[in-house]
């Protein structure tokens, strides 16, 4: 992304936000996304099967959306695992969580591969799932299907004999200790706790002095005017105890020993979990792209062969889309037409002419990333890099102007690979004539040659000096004008405001709406006032606003 | 039922989730969780098993490990992933869960050879009411859900159903105290629901929206703009001041806020404040008695049920208090809560009182 992106451009445009809404379930995907990289020119036809298999997961989402949340909610269930692939192909010996984990995705593997059967599509070749049953039948060698995990006896003949040894003794032991506890608390009149205690008073002699000599416990202290005594094992509870110490200490090293089997299966099966992974991480990226574009309404752009320019047909940004609707406000699709070269885009204050250089950028960054568009149409040639150079992302230390000027000199360098040059009232930080001047010599260098650039800007007249395509936001017509109030507000210039582009005349004047927008957005009348006599004063000296 | 039976008793409430919290650490929460396990074994009951959670480290740095219980055949337990390596009891791993602290992720699983076992909560609140949830869905009729230490959250009506209160020597100090710190905490979590319909369902709904709020005597809420009213007595206090029929806060109720309310004069002193549980409620003593002597009420939108008590009169150091004179103390202050002695077999309070 770095290599479309001119640093500073993801925010600028808006890109960032719109990448956040991809979202893939599985961390597959997420690792996915993560290693995206950007289409760049000579990579038309790879770009073109890309944005053929975001459409066609985009219509069978449509077509199946029962069969699309079953895949989301599998994938969304898978952890990442190739800790343990890769543990047990170095030979380690995987836990029984571990274990369980695998089993369980070899079994979302069948799970998904199913699902993928019944989705509406030509499923890709790289989308295919490798079968993993040889891995699923050493995890589960009696076929229960069950679905957790646990080292049982049908996995070892010796672990099932040592367990079945283990029980046995450990039944003895129980009705050994039973045995005992009964005969102590008959012989004493008090109950032994589960713990194998038992409290006398030590009020009562007759029973201290009884439970003192008794050969079958032993006294573990003295607290709060009892006495404590616990069981003493027998001889045989001993025997018995030594015996189980040594049977629990085969049972774990069997247990081990079907583990490490179990593992070597697991290291068999490294290759084939590996690659599912990766088809899972493709598939779920692809998937969180098809449904971005059903969130957005996202279309497919057409590539065009090198050096054709950009088109957008209604064109929205979806970010910006997104704030105005939260406001109870809606988009106007934007449409736009450049050919390789310089134009220039007028209009008056707030009428959108941020927001239209983010739109352009935008859409160009989403389909070269491989995302659908949301826009009615596009068509583009492919472009070497994006830069948007706007108001935000100064750097500190730095003037407005000089944060500007140093930002472009890397863009403006490269302007032969053929890039998209987004540029926001250029040279604004300055006085108003030598900011003229320097916008037309950069409109002027970027007039011929493979890059396409769209400079917004108040200056009149440079469309006319550098001779080139000159966009204007249709803005606040004079009819329109005539209807306004004394009450009205900024709102009323959003709803009177026609954001709609379009191509105009390059002698077609900058429009002149500063004072009253100023006005709508509330700013002190004697300032207003005092502009307008300025106003007044600078035109009968042929100043005005026209400075050249 | 024997007389001393409290895994009975818990049964008998019909209960499908306990937690057991301590009034202190060291007072026996481990033994209870042992006996109810072995009653549950021999009953043929599936109890389920989970720690409620992990407060964070040490300050040694050392993690704070939950101690090993020993868990019976067919048992179920959620506890983090790296605890079963350290357990000598073989477990089927049933699920993961997404919850993960320091020992990894939440796993639930069922014994299958029995033997000891650390259980290792999860960190927050949420994931122990899954956990409870899981052990449920995997078969459990009974989680018991054993409180971290000072940590009564596990006891939230949200999590479990009913609560056991482990109390003893390790409190500190002698008989009277151990009594009156587990009638402080037992009043607490005993809180009693809101009465009146209208103003419960106000309350609700002002929980639902803010951390802090008043409602106004025509049962209107106003929120406080805090995020808790931890540290904000002054701001509270004034809020109410300017008249409220009750003060609503959805974190924590401490010792400043119940103060400044204490400072108002009547009738704002008279308040009525709503916490969603007696989990929430963290006063002194003091605190407390200065509240309610000015007229000051507590009440709860989520009752809790505080089923029983247990006595360990073994403290930490050897320390000890005579078990009878314990009993007898603890069961006259809680009462008429059941009072148990596991280790002297021994229980007050089962009958109804007269």
């Amino acid at each position: 992304m770095n290599r479309l992106l001119v640093p500073g451009t993801d925010k600028g445009i808006g890109f960032d936000r719109v990448w956040a809404m991809v979202e893939p379930a599985s961390p597959f995907g997420r690792e996915e996304k993560a290693k995206a990289r950007p289409f760049l020119p000579g990579d038309e036809q790879v770009l073109e099967a890309e944005l053929d298999r975001v459409e066609a997961a985009r219509r069978a989402c449509e077509a199946a959306p029962g069969v699309l949340r079953a895949l989301q909610g599998r994938l969304s269930r898978c952890r990442d695992l190739r800790g343990s692939v890769l543990a047990a192909g170095r030979g380690a010996v995987l836990d029984v969580v571990e274990l369980y984990e695998l089993k369980r995705f070899a079994s979302l593997c069948r799970e998904l591969d199913a699902l993928l059967e019944r989705f509406p599509w030509e499923r890709p070749a790289d989308l295919k799932l490798g079968s993993l049953e040889a891995l699923s039948r050493a995890l589960d060698p009696q076929g229960r299907g069950a679905p957790g995990f646990y080292v049982d006896d049908a996995f070892s003949p010796v672990l099932a004999r040592v367990r079945r040894h283990k029980r046995a003794v450990e039944a003895t032991l129980e009705r050994e200790r039973r045995r005992q506890a009964s005969a102590v608390a008959e012989r004493l009149g008090l109950p032994v706790d589960a713990d194998g205690e038992i409290a006398v008073s030590t009020a009562e002699s007759d029973r201290v002095r009884m439970a003192r000599r008794d050969e079958d416990l032993l006294l573990v202290r003295e607290a709060g005017g009892h006495l404590y005594f616990r069981l003493r094992p027998g001889p045989r509870a001993r025997e018995a105890e030594r015996v189980l110490a040594d049977l629990r200490e085969r049972e774990r090293q069997e247990e081990g020993k079907v583990r490490a089997k179990l593992s070597c299966a697991v290291a068999d099966a490294a290759p084939v979990l590996l690659e599912n992974m990766g088809v899972l991480g493709r598939l779920d990226f692809l998937l969180a792209r098809a449904r971005l574009a059903r969130q957005v309404g996202g279309t497919r752009p057409r590539v065009l062969p090198p050096g054709q320019g950009i088109t957008l047909q209604d064109a929205r940004h979806v970010a910006v889309e997104q704030d105005l609707g939260r406001q109870g406000r809606r988009f106007t699709p934007l449409t736009l037409e450049l050919a390789p070269g310089a134009a220039v885009l007028t209009g008056p204050n707030m009428g959108g002419k941020t927001v239209a250089l983010q739109t352009l950028g935008l859409g160009v960054a989403m389909a070269q990333m491989g995302l659908l568009v949301p826009a009615a149409r596009m068509e583009w040639s492919l472009v070497a890099f994006v830069y948007y150079g706007g108001q935000e992302g100064q750097r500190p230390g730095l003037s407005a102007f000089a944060a500007e000027v140093s930002s472009l000199a890397e863009p403006l360098g490269r302007r032969g690979e053929g890039g998209l040059l987004l540029l926001d009232e250029f040279a604004k930080g300055t006085n108003p004539r030598e900011g003229r001047a320097l916008s037309a010599a950069v409109l002027r260098c970027l007039a011929t040659g493979p890059s396409v650039c769209l400079l917004a800007t108040h200056h009149s007249g440079l469309a006319e000096l550098v001779g080139t395509p000159h966009w204007q936001v249709r803005g606040l017509g004079h009819e329109v004008l005539t209807q306004i109030g004394p009450g009205d507000g900024v709102r009323w210039l959003y709803e009177h405001m026609d954001y709609r582009l379009e191509k105009v005349s390059p002698h077609k004047e900058t429009p002149h709406e500063a004072l009253l927008v100023a006005r709508l957005l509330g700013l002190d009348e004697q300032v207003l006032a005092f502009a307008e006599r300025y106003l007044g004063q600078g035109s009968e000296k042929g100043e005005g606003n026209r400075l050249d | 039922m024997e007389k001393s039976d409290l895994f009975g008793l818990v049964r008998t409430a019909g209960l499908g989730s306990l937690a057991v919290v301590g009034t202190a650490r060291g007072v026996g929460k481990t033994s209870v969780l042992g006996h109810l396990a072995r009653r549950a074994e021999a009953e043929g009951i599936t109890l389920g098993l989970v720690s409620g959670g992990r407060e964070g480290d040490r300050p040694d740095g050392e993690h704070e490990q939950g101690p090993a219980v020993y868990v019976p055949r067919w048992c179920l337990v959620a506890t983090a992933e790296g605890a079963l390596g350290q357990a000598d009891a073989f477990v089927e791993v049933l699920e993961v869960l997404p919850a993960a602290g320091p020992l990894g992720h939440l796993v639930v699983g069922r014994i299958r050879e029995p033997g000891r076992l650390p259980l290792v909560g999860p960190p927050t609140a949420k994931g122990l009411q899954d956990a409870v949830q899981a052990l449920r869905h995997h078969g459990a009729a009974l989680v018991v859900v054993e409180g971290s230490v000072d940590r009564v959250a596990c006891a939230a009506p949200a999590v479990t159903e009913g609560t056991v209160v482990a109390t003893g020597a390790a409190v500190g100090g002698g008989v009277g105290e151990v009594a009156e710190r587990t009638r402080l905490l037992l009043g607490f979590l005993g809180l009693p629901a809101v009465e009146d319909p209208g103003l419960r369902e106000a309350a609700a709904r002002a929980l639902g929206q803010w951390r802090v709020a008043v409602i106004d005597a025509d049962g209107r809420p106003r929120p406080l703009a805090l995020r808790t009213a931890l540290g904000s007595g002054g701001t509270v206090a004034e809020a109410v001041d300017k008249g409220a029929r009750a003060l609503v806060i959805a974190g924590a109720l401490a010792d400043g806020v119940a103060e400044a309310l204490a400072g108002l004069r009547p009738p704002a002193s008279r308040v009525l404040v709503v916490v969603p549980d007696g989990t929430h409620v963290f006063l002194g003593s003091r605190a407390l008695a200065r509240f309610t002597r000015a007229g000051g009420r507590l009440a709860v939108l989520h009752p809790i049920r505080v089923v029983a008590v247990t006595l360990n009169p073994f403290g930490p150091d050897g320390v000890a208090l005579d078990p009878e004179a314990l009993l007898g103390e603890v069961a006259r202050a809680v009462h008429p809560v059941p009072v148990f002695d596991l280790v002297l077999g021994r229980a007050l309070n089962l009958e109804p009182a007269a």
